[in-house]
């Protein structure tokens, strides 16, 4: 299976293009707060009024995304599973992407939103999720690759708070 | 002081940010750092004196680096 390259600030300006609402999570979250942190993939949490998730698959249309199947089949997400609960896990042709209907414990996109910040990426406006709130939903999810950041992530947040 | 490249390629309609870390980057928030910091502290510092579009930069860097190396061992 070839891997398009990732490329994030792409990925970010098709979403934007379509005024999609989500909330950028995950490493690409935690490096935008300044964790020193390397992964490969997009993680977003969107909301998921109908609105919203046309605007969503329109932009999943423009991306190419289709499931990471490892029976290498061709699906494509499509609205009514996007207004879920369930993590979709997509290639497109700007690397992988995650969209996701809820991260933590059961934090959907609504919920995340007062801690999430407003950064600037090139010319377009990104919502991405709070140092404080990313460690707390890293701290729900429990799983192994989780903890692996946990520490990053809280020195992170100890040296942005400046000397104590 | 430290310096930093961060330049647009000039070919693409759509520019791609590249960035790389050069040694002098780090060498005054290393001296500024605790006897004891692992390592860890002086790179966060480092990343927390970016904007966050230059981060994402840094990052962008790494993993087109990473790809560039899987592409080389491809038969």
């Amino acid at each position: 299976m070839i891997v398009a390259a990732p490329k994030f600030k792409d990925a970010l300006e098709i979403l934007a293009k379509h005024g999609v609402e989500f909330v950028v999570v995950g490493g690409v979250a935690a490096v935008l707060n300044g964790a020193p942190l390397a992964t490969f993939d997009l993680d977003v949490v969107h909301a998921r009024s109908p609105e919203n998730l046309a605007r969503l698959v329109a932009a999943l249309i423009e991306l190419e995304a289709h499931y990471r199947d490892p029976g290498g089949r061709d699906l494509r997400p499509e609205l009514s599973a996007l207004a879920g609960d369930g993590h979709h896990l997509l290639l497109t042709r700007c690397g992988p992407v995650d969209v996701l209907g809820q991260i933590g414990r059961g934090r959907q996109y609504e919920d995340l939103l007062p801690d999430a910040v407003d950064v600037r990426v090139g010319g377009i406006a990104v919502m991405v999720l709070g140092l404080s709130a990313l460690i707390r939903t890293k701290e729900e999810a429990g799983r192994d690759k989780d903890h692996a950041v946990l520490s990053i992530l809280r020195q992170t947040l100890r040296e942005s708070a400046g000397p104590t | 002081m430290p310096t930093r490249q961060l330049a647009a390629s000039k070919s693409s309609a759509t520019p791609h940010w590249s960035y790389t870390l050069r040694m002098d980057d780090l060498e005054l928030t290393s001296l500024k750092a605790p006897i004891q910091d692992d390592g860890d502290g002086s790179l966060i510092r480092w990343m927390l004196g970016l904007s966050p579009e230059e981060r994402l930069a840094v990052l962008q860097g790494f993993v087109d680096s990473a790809m560039e190396l899987r592409d080389s061992r491809s038969p």
